[in-house]
């Protein structure tokens, strides 16, 4: 596609990280939070949520979900301070001689209708049970920001704006595995020439009313009344739901002879990506895990990686009934007996799940466990699941030597993503 | 590297539930444009639509809970997609299905205001002020527990890899206008390395709900009354006013080159190359985005811009748009193009502009006729495109297929027949 | 909206009726294919998602909130770990309780080795109707007196809740899963004897 023949396939390193989360948005402390079993899930503030049936998520702290000014949806903020820490992490600071139209921005993210945002003149906008549509076009009029929230480019636009990022400029929705898809996509695009510079991975807040209440009514969220630290509990027996988050995780991909060139730091190498379907429901996945499985034989094949390469998995791992047992099946059928010996941990027993930004996130994390030689834990497993019988680093950190990673997202729709990381190690 | 060639096309519009009733009405100049009918709309001034005509799901949907889930543009992509499939002869229960990619653009699904109407009026306090208690308490109880799952951005994509079971390498993108033809980009990409031998890929859209209108209205975008109404789109004429809105549908089955000669398959076109830019519309340097794209496009597919027959654009009757596309095409330099666009026939159908104008190429290029721009009596004289006035009977090698947002992404694809 | 009369009593024909019509509707079938022993998952092929769509429109047809929670999962958590379920599978003591708590279900499923996650696929017609009827039962239970004023509290049309004609003091009813976890404790008590 790109007119040039490379004789060998380029290399995708990636150079900078940033991050906006529930515990913070410096990734030092974000990591040893994470190691010492702090979990990041609390009462939800950002509104009442007192009369809610669940009323905790993981929560960014008010200090980093402040307004410019711009009347920015939490979303978009997290994404620009996210993506600040993972430019100024890449050394790019001042432009650092980039070719503009050979350096784009993917990333994985979801709008909803917050509606919150429109209810200051409710009984106004309502006509019996419709809409009183010239009311709506005052009140639009009045306030314009409420429109374009449907547009999701938006978000990839407002962040590629202050950057020198002129070439590929991509939203990916694919609910909870857009950011991973989005990773996956500009893995590919610089891998085959199109570009030489990706800033990519995802941004996203769902705790607003209509989200919670959204997932409220789909049975999806955990309704735990105890402790909301110990809530999100991924492959534990008595697991009920997902914890909400939110937040972004950034990175910045660049082929190996551009980083070079600028004398940036190499962190990890991107060595493969793969997609697949279930083609069975909606919410369910499929029974016997054959989709996510697919998936990851993809990302495998993409990466020409054998199963039994592969030192540590982040997973997916939701904490919900039915992901967890799947996720456990397909890494079984994948890697086969091999699968015993390969550790597994899900971040979102500390972080809950961040949706559109969770293999963002996720990714940004399993790059340190990589770097750091420690495999971030799975909190809260204290009620061992016949059905899930993975070592999933349960509740402590543990000293490790991964040199190969796969990060998973599975999503609602069906759609899965796996990532193959594999750590730095100059040559 | 793998050549990737057309070899299915679907098209749900305005003009016809199939793309061959599509294209047929598209040459012969007919136009779907109407005045439009929908009851939110009915407080506000008068606008105009272009209205996919209604479809029988339950004759046209296998799968049930697809039927009660997706919303009505989601519906068109699972038909146009089906299409495609079946022009390409991959019938259902065909194996190939299993890996073929599947690669969609949309945007955030309608999630009608009417929705929560209800739940509003059950959620105020006495004093008429939304209570979060009172909608806890009384407004959630009313609300359709399944309103998120029909919201989805890929319910589409789910919808059809539910109903074709088509569960390859994937991607939904809802990335505004140029999803559609970003979604061809990166499937002909998937198939190029090899991901896949066929993979669909198409955009849906529909703007025909209230928030489209009031925002598209408010933007000056659109097109007021005009008799008749399909008169009413007249791009790059003196007289332009902007748009209808539209919705719709379009998907094309890629494949690689050698997969579809060894099966014998129709080849309508091949993809020659594709590039994406980014520059907000107020950056002083905008208009070297849409060319630019064009002229990488080119590049990657080995062409010349004097060898180009063809450009399929948008022509949204818009000033500043009308404007960059001839400001486009005079600095590509492709002195022999026909210019030809389909938004005064089938409106502005958004996320699925850019997969329409893709199917238009190839089957033009497979026809050898060039489908009418509309409307354009009275040119301006700034905008000296040599348009495609009727339908231009030509054996066209290279089309350009370019699509712009109106937040500043641009797409550009390549396709050449022999 | 149209409610049924909170007043009079309902009959189980009415209630099996109204039953029929929602799932008939939610799974977009035929009148006639759906019998008050048709399983939903097993026979008539529901999902997830249908079972919310079926809840929420017989929620609102009758005003009742129907129990969300695998039954036996919460009563696990009142009657101790490893009672009803272990590792699982259903205990011979839950075995026992789904038998006299289900009787609308052929007893001989309930074999030993069942998983608890396979119950809910065994649900049919008939036990929605049998719980809507215990919940309407329940409501007809409760005390019609303002706490609050003493006066008389009517049903609300909208939500499950009685609210004062007079004071505008309001009073949520007992969810599903509320009184389905006392059914199963005094069921259980009485098995015990």
């Amino acid at each position: 596609m790109n007119g040039k023949d490379h004789p060998r396939p380029r290399r995708v390193v990636v150079t900078g990280m940033g991050a906006v989360t529930s515990l913070g948005a410096d990734l030092d402390g974000i990591w040893s939070a994470l190691l010492d079993g702090r979990s990041g899930v609390a009462e939800i503030r950002q509104f009442d949520s007192r009369p809610f049936p669940v009323r905790i998520g993981s929560e960014v702290p008010p200090e980093l979900a402040g307004d410019d000014g711009r009347l920015l949806p939490r979303a978009a903020r997290f994404g620009l301070e996210a993506l600040r820490r993972a430019w100024r992490d890449a050394a790019l600071d001042g432009g650092a001689g980039l070719d503009p139209w050979r350096s784009g921005l993917c990333i994985g993210c979801s709008s909803f209708p917050v509606m919150e945002d429109r209810v200051d003149n409710v009984r106004g906008l309502l006509d019996g049970d419709r809409l009183h549509t010239a009311n709506y076009l005052q009140e639009i009029r009045r306030r314009p920001e409420l429109l374009g929230q449907r547009d999701m480019a938006a978000v990839s636009a407002l962040l590629s704006e202050g950057y020198p990022l002129r070439g590929l400029s991509m939203t990916v929705q694919a609910a909870c595995t857009s950011a991973t898809q989005a990773i996956g996509e500009s893995f590919q695009a610089i891998r085959r020439g199109e570009a030489d510079l990706m800033v990519t991975g995802g941004t996203d807040s769902l705790l607003s009313v209509a989200c919670l209440t959204g997932f409220t009514l789909l049975g999806a969220l955990s309704a735990w009344q105890g402790d909301p630290a110990v809530a999100s509990r991924p492959f534990d027996r008595k697991r009920d739901g997902f914890v909400l988050g939110e937040g972004a995780g950034i990175l910045v991909l660049e082929e190996l002879e551009h980083a070079r060139a600028r004398g940036a730091e190499v962190r990890a190498e991107i060595l493969g990506y793969g997609s697949s379907s279930d083609g069975y429901r909606f919410t369910d996945m499929h029974p016997e895990g054959l989709g996510a499985a697919r998936c990851m034989q993809a990302a495998l094949a993409s990466a020409g990686l054998a199963p039994g390469e592969i030192d540590y998995i982040n997973a997916h791992g939701t904490s919900t009934p039915l992901n967890d047992r799947i996720e456990t099946l397909a890494i079984k059928r994948v890697l086969g007996e091999h699968a015993y010996e390969v550790p597994v941990s899900s971040n979102k027993s500390q972080l809950g799940h961040l949706i559109c930004a969770a293999g963002g996130i996720e990714m940004i994390l399993t790059v340190l466990t990589l770097q750091r030689r420690v495999l971030p834990p799975t909190l809260n497993l204290e009620h061992p699941d016949p059905e899930c019988d993975l070592d999933y680093v349960p509740n402590r950190c543990r000293p490790a030597e991964p040199r190969v990673a796969l990060s998973n997202s599975f999503g609602f729709g069906g759609q899965n993503g796996t990532l193959v990381v594999r750590r730095w190690e100059e040559a | 590297m793998n050549g990737v060639v057309v070899t299915g096309v679907g098209v749900v519009s305005a003009l016809g539930l199939t793309a061959g009733e599509h294209f047929d009405r598209l040459l012969r100049g007919e136009s779907g444009v109407a005045l439009l009918d929908h009851p939110d709309a009915a407080e506000l001034p008068s606008l105009l639509e272009a209205r996919v005509p209604p479809i029988d799901v339950r004759r046209t949907i296998e799968q049930r809970l697809l039927r009660k889930i997706l919303a009505p543009s989601a519906v068109f992509s699972v038909l146009a997609a089906g299409q495609a499939l079946a022009d390409a002869g991959i019938p259902p229960g065909d194996g190939r299905r299993r890996d073929c990619g599947l690669y969609v653009g949309s945007v955030q699904l309608d999630v009608d205001f009417n929705l929560f109407a209800p739940v509003m009026r059950e959620s105020l306090d006495r004093q008429g002020r939304f209570d979060l208690r009172l909608f806890v308490q009384r407004g959630m109880k009313v609300l359709d527990p399944l309103f998120m799952v029909k919201a989805l951005p890929n319910s589409g994509l789910c919808g059809i890899t539910i109903e074709h079971q088509v569960t390859g390498p994937n991607i939904n993108l809802a990335n505004g206008t140029v999803s559609g033809l970003q979604a061809a980009a990166l499937a002909a990409a998937a198939i190029r390395r090899g991901d896949a031998d066929l993979a669909l890929a198409g955009g849906f859209d529909s703007l025909l709900h209230i928030e489209c209108m009031v925002e598209h209205l408010l933007a000056g975008r659109v097109a007021g009354q005009s008799d008749p109404p399909h008169r009413a789109c007249r791009p790059f004429d003196l007289e332009r006013q902007g748009y209808a809105l539209g919705e719709g549908a379009a998907f094309v089955l890629l494949e690689s080159e050698r997969h579809a000669a060894e099966r014998g398959a129709r080849v309508y076109a091949s993809v020659l190359g594709a590039a994406h830019t980014y520059l907000p519309p107020e950056h002083a340097e905008a208009g070297e985005a849409l060319p630019n794209a064009a002229r990488n496009a080119l590049a990657a597919g080995g062409c010349g811009p004097d060898e180009v027959d063809a450009v399929f654009g948008d022509g949204l009757a818009l000033e500043a748009e009308d404007l960059q596309e001839c400001a486009a095409w005079q600095a590509l330099g492709a002195s022999r193009a026909v210019f030809t666009a389909a938004t005064p026939a089938v409106g502005f159908t958004g996320a699925a502009s850019g997969s329409l104008s893709l199917v238009h190429a190839a089957m033009a290029l497979e026809r050898g006729v060039i489908p009418p721009l509309l409307n354009c009596d009275r040119p301006d004289p700034r905008c000296a495109l040599p348009l495609a006035h009727g339908p231009v009977e030509r054996e066209c090698r290279r089309a350009l297929v370019w699509n712009s947002d109106w937040r500043g992404k641009r797409t550009a694809l390549l396709v050449g027949r022999g | 909206m149209s409610t049924l009369s909170q007043e009079r009593i309902v009959t189980p024909e009415e209630v099996e009726e109204k039953v029929v019509a929602a799932v008939e509707h939610a799974l977009d079938l035929d009148p006639g294919q759906v019998k008050p022993e048709s399983s939903l998952t097993e026979d008539l092929g529901a999902e997830s998602l249908d079972f919310l769509d079926i809840a929420f429109n017989l929620e609102r047809e009758f005003n009742v909130q129907l129990p969300r929670l695998d039954i036996l999962q919460r009563a696990t958590d009142h009657f101790g770990e490893d009672t009803l379920v272990k590792d699982g599978v259903v205990t011979e003591r839950g075995l026992d309780l789904l038998r006299k708590g289900m009787p609308e279900i052929d007893p001989a499923r309930f074999r030993p080795g069942l998983k608890a996650t396979e119950v809910a696929a065994m649900f049919n017609v008939a036990t929605f109707v049998r719980i809507i009827l215990r919940l309407l039962e329940a409501k007809r239970e409760l005390p019609r007196e303002c706490p609050k004023c003493g006066k008389t509290m009517i049903e609300s049309e909208v939500t499950p809740e009685l609210v004062c004609e007079s004071c505008d003091e309001s009073v949520p009813m007992p969810t599903g899963d509320e009184i389905l976890l006392r059914d199963i404790i005094s069921l259980d008590t009485a098995l015990d004897r």
